[in-house]
């Protein structure tokens, strides 16, 4: 049997981060986004390239991106840029997400000086 | 103009507005599949793939055409509370939802009528159980029984199936909850007491025959005392939500195909 490679459960809410993010620097389309998190996370984040869709509807929906057909290398694209809410929403989410990694950081870190010295108590 | 969509997502549109999501939206997201489908073909045709080759990998990479329209169905029905709630709201809800109903009928026509009414000094003299039912207890009657088991129930099935078009969600939904409705209407039951249920009051009398009861429970008469008109009333209430049900989603489903016809139609 084939082991379904998925992102673990933890990287909950993190596609919208990234997404959000990329979409902060400029307007991209769909597949310029998808190239876009592939080149920036060095090929570690593995998107489902027919998922991203879904998620960009989605914030869009929420008002946390705005779209607009246009001509783009000679063809009609939807590209997505990120609203003023959406910023909002972006600043508040990067200062968690750096909150939280910071948090686990210092926990995974002391657990392992803390180890030796509970084995030796 | 627009180009071709590539092969493999064909049906995208169709699919995806037969599964119940609104006509623009369900182009626009075959659109943007299409395109992405065309510009990983694109970039395998520069590493020299040929254009079959190609294509089914950019297929392979994107997704099957089943995967993709389950997921975008599954994305559009989250945007949606009871999208993301089903069970909730389309079976544990209906309940409550069908007793909320009958409360704010109550408390309506008592804000709206009774006290009106009366703060103009236009109430009745008290109600007295002759045991004769007159033509205007016998109209209140049906009236009521109409409205509590029949209206009330009907509407909010109706409510139920509205919420489940606009979600998107599947017809084995609405059917769930037709069958919770159909359940809980069935267990309640009001109107003056029928001779062959005997119902008692408290203090072991026979209920007048012009007091209007209502009763919460499961009734079932001996085959022999129960009347032709009880099991009519009955099958009534059980198979009304079930045709309100029946109804919005045909309805549904003349709307899909005539949506899909425009889908194809590249309009």
């Amino acid at each position: 049997m084939t082991k379904r490679t998925t992102n673990p459960d933890f990287l909950n809410g993190v596609p919208e981060l990234v997404v959000l993010d990329l979409l902060s620097r400029r307007p991209m389309y769909g597949y310029e986004l998808v190239q876009a998190i592939q080149d920036e996370s060095g090929g570690g984040l593995a998107f489902g390239e027919g998922c991203i869709y879904p998620l960009l509807h989605k914030l869009e929906a929420r008002g946390d991106l705005a779209s607009r057909r246009m001509e783009v290398g000679g063809r009609s694209r939807v590209v997505y840029r990120v609203t003023p809410k959406g910023a909002k929403q972006f600043a508040q989410s990067a200062a968690q997400w750096s909150a939280v990694v910071a948090a686990i950081g210092q926990i995974l870190q002391g657990g392992k000086h803390e180890r030796p010295h509970a084995r030796s108590a | 103009m627009n180009a071709p969509t590539p092969a493999p997502l064909d049906h995208l549109a169709a699919d995806l507005v037969r599964r119940g999501l609104p006509v623009e939206y369900a182009q626009r997201a075959a659109a943007e599949l299409a395109d992405h489908h065309r510009d990983l073909v694109a970039e395998l045709r520069a590493t020299g793939l040929d254009e079959a080759a190609a294509s089914a990998e950019a297929s392979r990479r994107l997704g099957d055409s089943h995967s993709l329209v389950k997921k975008t169905v599954r994305a559009y029905q989250r945007r949606y509370w009871c999208g993301r709630w089903r069970w909730t709201m389309f079976v544990f809800a209906p309940i409550p939802l069908l007793f909320v109903a009958w409360l704010g009928t109550i408390a309506l026509f008592a804000l709206f009528i009774v006290w009106p009414l009366d703060a103009l000094g236009f109430s009745g003299p008290v109600e007295t159980f002759d045991g004769i039912i007159s033509t205007k207890e016998w109209a209140f009657a049906c009236l009521v029984q109409a409205w509590f088991l029949f209206v009330v129930p009907a509407a909010t099935m109706f409510g139920l199936a509205r919420f489940a078009r606009w979600a998107a969600i599947d017809w084995r939904w609405v059917a769930a909850s037709a069958c919770v409705l159909a359940l809980s209407v069935c267990v309640a039951s009001c109107g003056f007491p029928a001779a062959e249920l005997h119902h008692r009051m408290t203090d072991g009398s026979p209920v007048p025959a012009d007091r209007f009861v209502m009763t919460v429970g499961l009734v079932i008469p001996s085959p022999s005392a129960a009347s032709r008109a009880w099991y009519r009333d009955q099958f009534g209430r059980i198979l009304l939500p079930f045709a309100v049900a029946a109804v919005v989603l045909i309805r549904n489903r003349q709307l899909a195909l005539r949506s899909e016809q425009l889908v194809l139609n590249g309009c």
